[in-house]
């Protein structure tokens, strides 16, 4: 069981110790996609394939992963399916990044068809991400556009239009286009253990509690990275380089944040649809984490900020477990 | 917004044109506005308040407009529509829907000739919204339709959806003769077989799409199951126009002529 102290006291978890610290988080853009296929093996490669080397805005051009898994009843045509979530830095990136990868990873796997997965048309979110709209081309005059009439309930028309395209299993079906929205990328824990077994358990409790929550994603290899960065290089070309206050064999000799008995950190980061879904899954995560590896060695749980050098949405650890934490504390207008 | 109901209370004139209401202006005015709304008829101009009794409620959040009665004679209802409901608890005349361009009409009826067509001098039909006929529709249905759906519960006349640009038709029941004459694009949706000209329609083949699946959780039209969905065929036409207009039908019993038998 969780072990609460007050919130202006040490905090602990199960015996692992909270810093009085905050993550530091930034602006991103994001949408959603849904993808669906005849059979749930067909849908997950092409998820895999779509969410190949997204984990990192700073190479990878964007930041997705699967979001959750949807049951037939949860898709638009009644066919087994992923939610998938994406984050850009910018809506450019996403309109640039996001055809390239359905047209590569989607439109190339049997069976597939991807649909838009925020919900309200041109009118609630007017700036729209291309999927269908730069797809249809490879039709090559014979793709077909649909629309399905939706009634609104002020009585205007809205349609939503999607293309059939021909392919060699029939046809790919794809929603025009998708909204984007504001979206926070960067939410961060760090686990601090004597082992890295230790921080391999706590890490992996955390995502597995995790992975269900709406309106979030891991997007780092199981969910966690090893090399957390700070902003700035002693190389004017890197803008990011090793966070060396985490990394143990520089313990003594830069300015460390780690205990003299841990061994090994690493970092679990979230990238979300709001501030309160990041900050519910920060708090789901680490509770997770601590009761899962307190007995194994976790000693404690920090999280990479930059002195504000980041971004605006701050995440503080001890007001988020203990449920005080809002939007308004990031300094952040929302 | 509000939802004006028309109540038929005398007999109606032999002719009746409908085709100055439209419900986007209706609903800004007052119920004695509406009484004095005037309309064409053979006999000359007849007001609101003398045929129907008209009541307003203004508690709901679609404009809607209410035809109560038997409205066979008369005609344009519906037209330019594009914005909220318009429900005929009965039959309606011809040219319902004629250029409309969103929104939606439910027919509780049946429905008379060129229903969602062009009317007069005009060369684009229905380019928007929904059309929903329970009972039957006469002739020339659907031409010229650029966007939009009809759906029909039952029969329909000659000439269906003849110079269809685009949108969606579909008919659960039989139809007359000349069917997508010089189709470009666009969808037709048979629940019984129909009977298509060779010459312009390609052979029919399976249809299997995942788009079948969006219309089977979207449509208007109740009789568009699942199992029906599932085993259709498909064939592309208007071949002598290059048109590339499909038409789904069930597998089952798909009938097809050399000339057209019923042209």
């Amino acid at each position: 069981m969780a072990d609460f102290t007050a919130a202006s006291k040490p905090l602990s978890i199960a015996g692992v110790s909270i810093k009085d610290t905050f993550a530091e988080a930034f602006d991103m853009k994001a949408t959603r996609l849904i993808v669906t296929a005849d059979d749930r093996r067909w849908c997950e490669e092409s998820a895999r394939a779509m969410c190949g080397f997204g984990t990192s805005v700073i190479a990878c051009g964007l930041e997705i992963a699967v979001e959750q898994t949807l049951s037939p009843e949860q898709t638009p045509d009644g066919r087994p399916g992923v939610a998938i979530l994406a984050f850009g830095m910018s809506g450019k990136d996403l309109e640039k990044q996001i055809p390239r990868r359905a047209g590569q990873c989607v439109l190339t796997c049997p069976t597939t068809a991807l649909y838009g997965g925020i919900p309200g048309g041109r009118e609630v979110h007017p700036k729209r991400v291309p999927i269908g709209k730069s797809l249809r081309y490879f039709g090559d005059g014979n793709q077909i556009s649909k629309q399905i009439h939706h009634l609104d309930a002020d009585g205007r028309s809205r349609p939503v239009r999607y293309w059939r395209i021909p392919v060699m299993d029939g046809e790919f079906v794809c929603q025009h286009d998708v909204g984007r929205v504001d979206a926070i990328g960067g939410g961060n824990f760090i686990l601090v253990g004597r082992t890295m077994q230790s921080v391999t358990i706590a890490c992996r409790a955390a995502i597995d509690a995790m992975r269900e929550l709406p309106g979030i994603i891991t997007p780092f290899p199981g969910g966690t990275t090893r090399s957390g960065s700070k902003v700035g290089s002693k190389y004017a070309a890197l803008f990011a380089s090793t966070n060396d206050a985490f990394c143990p064999t520089l313990r003594e000799v830069t300015s460390s944040e780690l205990p003299s008995d841990a061994n090994a950190a690493i970092e679990v980061v979230i990238d979300g649809l709001s501030f309160d879904e990041i900050a519910e899954s920060m708090r789901v995560g680490i509770t997770a984490a601590c009761e899962a590896a307190a007995s194994e060695g976790l000693l404690s749980i920090s999280a990479g900020n930059y002195g504000g050098k980041l971004g605006r949405h701050h995440f503080k650890l001890h007001e988020l477990l203990h449920g005080t934490s809002s939007p308004s504390d990031s300094g952040a207008e929302r | 917004m509000s939802q004006i109901t028309l109540r038929l209370r005398s007999e109606l004139p032999s002719s009746l044109d409908a085709s100055r209401i439209r419900l986007d202006e209706w609903v800004q005015l007052s119920t004695l506005e509406i009484e004095r709304f005037q309309l064409q008829s053979r006999s000359g101009p007849i007001a609101i308040g003398d045929l129907f009794e008209v009541s307003v409620r203004s508690d709901v959040s679609m404009p809607r407009l209410v035809f109560d009665g038997c409205m066979q004679p008369v005609s344009g209802i519906g037209f330019q529509h594009k914005l909220g409901e318009i429900l005929c608890e009965s039959n309606v005349g011809d040219h319902a829907g004629s250029c409309m361009s969103g929104g939606r009409i439910v027919v509780r009826g049946d429905a008379g000739d060129h229903l969602g067509s062009p009317i007069g001098s005009r060369t684009v039909g229905m380019s928007g919204g929904q059309i929903i006929v329970e009972g039957s529709a006469g002739d020339d249905a659907g031409h010229r339709m650029r966007r939009g759906e009809i759906w029909i519960g039952s029969n329909v006349g000659k000439r269906l959806a003849t110079w269809m640009v685009a949108g969606t038709f579909g008919v659960a029941g039989n139809c007359g003769p000349t069917i997508a004459y010089g189709m470009r694009r666009g969808t037709l949706i048979f629940g019984r077989p129909p009977t298509l000209d060779k010459r312009r329609f390609s052979t029919p083949i399976p249809l299997r799409s995942a788009f079948l699946g969006l219309m089977s959780r979207n449509s208007a039209a109740k009789w568009l199951t699942p199992d029906f969905l599932h085993s259709l065929n498909v064939c592309r036409g208007d071949q002598l126009i290059d048109g590339r207009g499909e038409i789904w039908m069930p597998t089952s019993g798909t009938e097809s002529t050399k000339t057209g038998a019923s042209n």
